[in-house]
């Protein structure tokens, strides 16, 4: 009878234990390092921007995905969170890893993207996703923050609206930023990110 | 009783659309509110032609999805997101939750699983006829419903369904009625008892179902209880060696469709809700 009276308390179980997924890169992990291209041909180093103090923010980005239009166009969640901290020494690159031949893929189309969502930081592109899959990137949009000490400190969502045009309540991202900003951690260091998935080779 | 029924918003997300006139003729056999965007068509069945106060009448929500696209499960997936309804029904109507028929594993390049629906897909909901609902009378349900159909690319799509039914006292079944009991009878339903048996290695569950072709599993909470769902959770034969992620010196609970194939290729799924257990000792449940 233990079998039947355990299926019973499954439910409460269920709900006390509950805990955040773990779908990408986890916080606390060291941050592999990258040099990647941008859409105008600039060098983008991780080790650099470490070097120089700075906080870094990571976003998966394909511009033919419903929920990075939802990002950069309905809303402009991605833009406006980079303004409030841009001036506190914090760096937004958008990653892209589309393989050749996959939606969102190439220089041109992720340079008319930066035109037409009126990005204010750059889209490096990674076509062979060996960032990506470093990172653990399965999701575009996938954030991560990036601590001075080179530690991951944020994985995960924007925010909580994981619908493709909704508006989200609560941005995880600028609240974990303003942690790190201020020397802490953030308090929600995972969330399980939402969107496309990331268009890597076949 | 008032002739002009008040809608009840069910969801939390269910948009204001007003008041709603309930009145009006309509004509049995009419056609099935049915609506297309992009990929995908959907459309409104019952099971029942007219609603019975007091009753509860059969919703089929079914999704025609064109080929090479697909639609998202509501359990587990690393991509996308679940249709969604928001149902607006008569004043004093109740609505049930959605049943969802089991998924298929969808793996992209990059190790991305996602537990998908193709080709068509009813989802199925019950809705208790309010007991006081004018015999004579029309009802109306309208529901607004949302999708992200993906195939290399992704795009949202939605329709706005509308059905009236006319309240009486006794209602045959419709032509979808068959449809939708076979839909409700491939629902995954709680295993037979001994069918599944569960042991525990440390943080490892071994699942087993004496004599299947091949196991898949696809859970069900988002909290992550498996460590590597894309390499364990589906294997041919009657093993599944699950790997579980141990927090405070616990794993699970486990929750989700087991689907177990015969050696004639056929599926059955049931539903699992294995409780948390402690990792250190070693346990063998059932048969």
């Amino acid at each position: 009878m233990r079998r039947a009276t355990i299926l019973t308390l499954s439910g409460a179980l269920a709900l006390l234990l509950a805990v955040p997924a773990l779908a990408a890169l986890a916080p606390g992990a060291k941050a592999p390092d990258f040099d990647l291209v941008d859409t105008a041909g600039r060098h983008h180093s991780l080790q650099k921007y470490l070097a120089d103090g700075q906080v870094v923010v990571l976003e998966w980005f394909n511009p033919d995905c419903p929920f990075i239009v939802k990002h950069h166009k309905l809303h402009r969640t991605m833009d406006a969170t980079f303004a409030a901290v841009k001036e506190r020494g914090v760096v937004w690159l958008a990653i892209n890893s589309s393989a050749a031949g996959k939606s969102g893929h190439g220089v041109e189309r992720n340079a008319k993207a930066v035109e037409e969502f009126g990005m204010t930081f750059p889209v490096l592109l990674d076509p062979t996703g060996a960032t990506g899959k470093a990172y653990e990137a399965r999701n575009t949009p996938t954030v991560f923050v990036i601590g001075r000490d080179g530690l991951v400190a944020y994985a995960g969502a924007i925010d909580d609206d994981p619908s493709p045009q909704n508006a989200g309540k609560t941005n995880h991202v600028a609240a974990a930023l303003a942690a790190v900003l201020d020397g802490g951690k953030p308090a929600v260091a995972e969330t399980k990110p939402y969107g496309c998935s990331v268009k890597y080779a076949d | 009783m008032p002739r002009r029924a008040r809608p009840l918003a069910l969801s939390l997300l269910a948009p204001l659309l007003g008041s709603l006139l309930a009145g009006g003729c309509t004509r049995e056999g009419g056609p099935t509110p049915a609506a297309r965007d992009g990929a995908v068509e959907v459309a409104l069945l019952t099971a029942e032609k007219a609603a019975v106060p007091g009753r509860i009448l059969t919703l089929g929500w079914r999704f025609r999805i064109d080929e090479g696209w697909h639609l998202y499960w509501h359990g587990v997936s690393d991509t996308g997101v679940p249709p969604s309804i928001a149902l607006t029904l008569p004043a004093g109507w109740e609505a049930g939750p959605l049943r969802w028929p089991a998924p298929v594993r969808h793996v992209s390049p990059g190790d991305i699983l996602d537990h998908v629906y193709v080709g068509e897909v009813v989802l199925l909901q019950t809705v208790r006829v309010a007991a006081d609902a004018p015999l004579g009378g029309v009802a109306e349900i309208r529901a607004r419903v949302d999708w992200l159909a993906c195939s290399e690319n992704c795009s949202p799509g939605s329709a706005e369904l509308r059905l009236t039914l006319p309240v009486e006292r006794h209602a045959g079944p419709t032509p979808d009625a068959d449809a939708l009991t076979r839909v409700f009878q491939g629902l995954p339903q709680p295993p037979p008892e001994g069918l599944v048996s569960f042991a525990f290695e440390g943080a490892d569950l071994t699942v087993a179902v004496p004599g299947a072709g091949r196991l898949e599993f696809y859970p069900l909470d988002s909290c992550g209880p498996l460590v590597a769902p894309l390499a364990d959770a589906a294997a041919d034969g009657g093993t599944l060696r699950l790997r579980l992620r141990e927090r405070d010196g616990r794993v699970g609970p486990l929750r989700g469709i087991l689907c177990v194939r015969g050696g004639d290729g056929a599926a059955r799924c049931y539903e699992l809700n294995h409780p948390a257990a402690p990792v250190a000792v070693s346990v063998k449940e059932g048969p």
